[in-house]
């Protein structure tokens, strides 16, 4: 007995060992130096720096009103692209996951806009909603409703929509496809066994499909969470966190604060209570969709 | 048997670890062989780098042993800010609009100019420190030494469509009523009136929000906001200007959609002739150069005052581009050296002629000017006075929310009103803050 | 037996509607983008819908001589590749042990693990980039893929977890008893089994670290070591600035074209394995 318990630990040290080691020096060290900043004022462009305790925390909570609004507008992200992405992923998953005609070519389509880079997405897009040669205004005008053509993203209320709208386009081919590697991983038996009890596609997929995949759909709810609440990239080349902050979201804030106004320590103050955030929400997901593993 | 496998993929990692660290030997771009090199970062906007390359050349001829490295790109200021940060700076820098200059300069990181400015100017025989135009190198000074050196010299108001003007018999107009007249003749003909660069709100304060307050209020009025007396952003001159904005816009004088465009999307706009005037700084033709249609014609003219307004109606804002010589550089003489070279009166004259924009320089007008540029030095020449946006630069925060409330009165989510209130609670916020330094 | 028959297809022909909608959808902005490449900036704003009078081609050459493509797609292969195979080879058999074995503090390191997606990129930047300073691994391949490894743990170690997770403990047991070692079991049995999950968690490593740019652009400075976003967003910026947007919608394709072919080749890939997969199971 002993000598396999041995050779168990040293199993587990010798997988583990190379990928922590890795992650702690490169990963977890410099994070947790940027989150000693926080205690500080520190503009970012030399190393004197300033200690001011929890100033800056306080500072974020008491006296930051476009810190609010920047978290408005991050849950709107994530309400919109929950409701939007779970269930179409999920639609698509299983369709292209039958013997459908073309499932390859569809599946080589809708996965493409993930892999091109954020920043051509985001120009791509800023001319799809460009006021005059855009696409989308084009199309408003071929249709005869020119009249609803305007500057989408100068305009205070629609510009979080669109860029939500082209967030969705750009990531929905990933949830597609990491669904899909879930429902393939279901073995065909259980389906063969469900139709001969004579169940319909729809029974067969909330009852064998839904609870076999549950492991991945939770993988992707809290990837989608991290996602929406951490998005940044997209926004920032689309919008730049305007007009005048109606899609400010918390990370171009973090980003304006540090490098555009040299308030890095409050900048940093911000980055932990978004990971904070983050945790919290993806925490309370993990444990509502908890559910026994359905092994087999 | 496992164990040899794991040897086997060990082996593996080995190998790849010594091919990647083979590809990690950095080619060495600071050849010596007994040359001195210096590196000149750029920012790469409306005038390219091509000048500097230039210059750099006709440098390395008058001395043979230095040699000078310039690059740029657009976001230059992304790469150069950690740098500051681990002190491998560059010799000579232009940071560029997106870099904080002057949080540079509190820091201690830029190098202290006075005794370079005190050398002999490069071809003319007074000190370095007199070819300046006053003005402009006193911005740059801080704490009564000098740091941020100007480069070129740029003009803001407003320009129309020349051709367009002719054909229908319009004349650019001098007061705002005239303004207003002429906005509703154009908006008859189809094309929109004013367009304006919605997502950098930058322009439509240089272009309609400060002039118009100087124009209620005098300069006095706008340089009690930038010193941020208690409640100038809010006085009644900035309340008339922001009313002026407002009454435009509800008349419909604005192009619809400008609020989307960008720099260059709305001043596509102006040159494809769908909209009349639009403000903008000297560096106009030159960073849409590629896209002039044929035959287009552009004038410069002030933006239009109030008919009895109390400030002068010659009061131009004119702005310089900056250059700094970082502390920790290398060879911080020969950056400043260089940069004494561009600034002589032959250089500085060339990049009037080439890049088609005033210079800093004392005289560097006296030349053939470009076209365009004729009419934005005689207004300079003849402005009683000149101002520059310097809070955008000093007060970034500030800036921001004053650039958040513009952009929400031209878009008509706020009142002017409101609008006043919201600048005036940032300066307040600016004022009360004991870490911002003040100028 | 009809109706049902019958409704399978409605609902199939149904399926097959807003398959092709959305394929549709997420297509359409890019061959507009392709003609739109084709036309010089002025036709581009005078005439946005249409076909290009005739094809500008002059816009691909500015964006091919400006941008010096060719040298940063071969940088980004070799990065993209070596960081590929050790991400998934050490974060296989990091989830593989949080995922199969029971021990004290488990739970710690699944936590550190997963947080590390919740942590905004930018925001070590600063201090990973004098760490780097300090260790010589500034401003070449060994810092940059070494940092790609690090920062792609915490997503492919989750993902992995979950796919390791739900395979069947029998096999493994049935292959100790056999007299296998853990390591056996790990390289012959159960690595291989959860190939979906690797060739996903491949597939998002592959070309999130391809399209990787801001932990780039503070690690790289050499411009001859530069990987292809930041070659992009170079291009995307000066041409820009110099308002040839034909030229910049040019950059764009001559980008997406090669990121396409890697694409369609691994797409044959991803279908066997995938396929694979299934049928083992």
């Amino acid at each position: 007995m002993p000598p396999i318990k041995r050779d168990r630990v040293t199993a587990i040290v010798i997988f583990l060992a190379p990928g922590l080691v890795l992650y702690c020096i490169f990963f977890i060290l410099p994070m947790a130096q940027a989150f000693y900043v926080a205690l500080f004022r520190w503009r970012g462009v030399s190393m004197d720096k300033v200690f001011v305790g929890f100033e800056n925390f306080r500072k974020l909570f008491t006296g930051d009103p476009i810190f609010w609004q920047c978290l408005c507008h991050n849950l709107e992200f994530l309400g919109v692209s929950f409701v939007v992405v779970i269930p179409l992923a999920l639609f698509f998953a299983n369709a292209l996951s039958s013997r459908i005609r073309g499932a390859g070519i569809y599946r080589g389509i809708f996965l493409f806009p993930n892999v091109i880079s954020v920043v051509a997405v985001a120009a791509l897009w800023s001319f799809v909603y460009h006021p005059t040669f855009g696409i989308l205004n084009s199309l408003l005008k071929a249709l005869g409703l020119g009249h609803l053509a305007t500057g989408w993203l100068g305009e205070p209320r629609y510009a979080l929509l669109c860029v939500i709208a082209t967030s969705i386009w750009y990531s929905l081919g990933f949830y597609i496809v990491l669904l899909l590697a879930g429902i393939r991983s279901i073995p065909t038996s259980y389906y063969e066994a469900s139709a001969l009890d004579g169940a319909t596609p729809w029974q067969s997929f909330r009852y064998v499909t839904i609870p076999l995949v549950w492991e991945i759909l939770k993988i992707a709810v809290i990837y989608l969470i991290i996602h929406t609440l951490n998005i940044f990239g997209l926004v920032w080349v689309m919008t730049e966190g305007g007009p005048s902050y109606h899609t400010e979201t918390l990370l171009t804030y973090l980003y304006r604060q540090a490098f555009v106004q040299s308030n890095f320590g409050y900048a940093t103050a911000l980055g932990v209570v978004v990971f904070v955030i983050i945790l919290g929400v993806s925490l309370v997901a993990g444990r509502l969709m908890r559910r026994e593993v359905v092994e087999y | 048997m496992a164990i040899a496998q794991i040897r086997q993929y060990l082996l593996l990692c080995l190998v790849l670890l010594f091919a990647i660290t083979g590809c990690g030997q950095k080619k060495s771009t600071r050849t010596t062989n007994g040359k001195i090199e210096i590196e000149v970062a750029v920012f790469q906007g409306g005038y390219g780098l091509d000048f500097f390359e230039k210059a750099a050349r006709e440098y390395e001829k008058l001395h043979p042993n230095i040699r000078i490295r310039v690059w740029g790109n657009p976001r230059i200021w992304e790469q150069l800010r950690t740098r500051f940060v681990a002190g491998d700076v560059p010799d000579l820098c232009w940071p560029g609009w997106g870099m904080d200059t002057w949080a540079l300069v509190y820091d201690g990181k830029v190098m202290e100019m006075d005794k370079y400015l005190n050398q002999k100017a490069y071809d003319q025989d007074i000190k370095w420190k007199d070819t300046f135009l006053p003005d402009l190198l006193e911005k740059g000074k801080y704490k009564g030494h000098y740091y941020i050196l100007p480069f070129n010299n740029n003009v803001f108001g407003w320009w129309y469509n020349v051709g367009l003007f002719k054909k229908h018999g319009w004349k650019p107009p001098k007061t705002y009523e005239e303004l207003l007249k002429l906005c509703e003749q154009i908006k008859k003909t189809g094309i929109a009136p004013i367009t304006y660069q919605g997502k950098y709100p930058a322009y439509m304060i240089r272009g309609f929000l400060i002039p118009w307050a100087i124009s209620a209020g005098g300069l006095q009025a706008f340089e009690d906001a930038q010193k941020l007396k208690p409640g100038a952003w809010k006085s009644a001159a900035f309340l008339k200007a922001a009313r002026m904005i407002a009454e435009l816009r509800d008349k419909g004088y604005f192009q619809k959609g400008a609020m989307g465009m960008d720099h260059t999307g709305a001043q596509m706009e102006f040159l494809l002739g769908r909209a009349a005037m639009i403000p903008c700084g000297t560096w106009l033709r030159s960073e849409m150069q590629k896209q002039i249609p044929p035959g287009f014609r552009m004038a410069y003219f002030n933006p239009p005052v109030l008919a009895n307004g109390k400030g002068d109606p010659s009061i131009t804002q004119s702005s310089a581009e900056t250059w700094i010589v970082p502390k920790d550089a290398k060879h911080p003489e020969i950056g400043a050296d260089f940069f004494r070279f561009m600034t002589s009166l032959k250089m500085a004259k060339k990049f009037v002629q080439e890049k088609q924009t005033l210079m800093s320089i004392k005289g560097s007008d006296q030349t053939q000017l470009p076209p365009d540029l004729i009419l934005p030095a005689r207004y300079l020449r003849n402005a009683k006075a000149t101002w520059d946006a310097e809070f955008s630069d000093w007060y970034k925060a500030m800036n921001k929310e004053i650039e958040a409330a513009v952009a929400a009165l031209l878009s008509g989510e706020i009142s002017p009103e409101e609008c006043c209130e919201r600048m005036e609670r940032a300066a307040e916020e600016t004022r009360n803050d004991p870490s911002i330094p003040k100028h | 037996m009809k109706s049902q028959t019958h409704r399978r297809n409605v609902w199939t022909t149904l399926i097959s509607i807003v398959l092709l909608a959305y394929a549709v959808l997420v297509a359409y902005p890019m061959v507009w983008l392709l003609l739109a490449s084709l036309k010089s900036s002025r036709e581009l704003f005078e005439n946005p819908w249409g076909i290009p009078s005739h094809p500008h081609l002059v816009n691909f050459l500015n964006a091919w001589t400006k941008a010096g493509i060719g040298r940063y797609f071969i940088n980004s292969v070799f990065v993209t590749t070596v960081s590929m195979f050790f991400i998934l080879v050490i974060g296989s058999m990091a989830a593989y042990a949080l995922a199969r074995y029971a021990f004290r503090g488990r739970g710690v390191i699944q936590t550190a693990f997963t947080s590390g997606m919740m942590f905004p990129v930018f925001l070590g930047i600063v201090p990973l980039f004098l760490l780097l300073r300090r260790l010589g691994m500034w401003d070449n391949y060994l810092g940059l893929i070494t940092v790609y490894v690090a920062y792609s743990l915490s997503f492919t170690v989750f993902v992995l977890t979950g796919f390791f997770r739900q395979l069947p403990g029998e096999l493994a047991e049935a292959g100790l008893i056999d007299g296998c070692s853990e390591y056996t079991v790990f390289l012959r049995i159960m690595f291989p089994l959860a190939k979906p999950g690797l060739i996903a968690a491949g597939i998002f490593n592959f070309f999130g670290i391809w399209n990787e740019y801001p932990l780039a652009l503070v690690i790289i400075a050499s411009e001859n070591l530069r990987t292809l976003p930041l070659g992009i967003a170079n291009l995307l910026m000066v041409q820009h600035y110099e308002t040839d947007w034909g030229a910049l919608f040019a950059g764009l394709v001559i980008v997406m074209v090669p990121t396409l072919i890697v694409y369609l080749v691994f797409q044959r890939q991803i279908t066997e394995g995938l396929t694979a997969g299934a049928l083992k199971a």
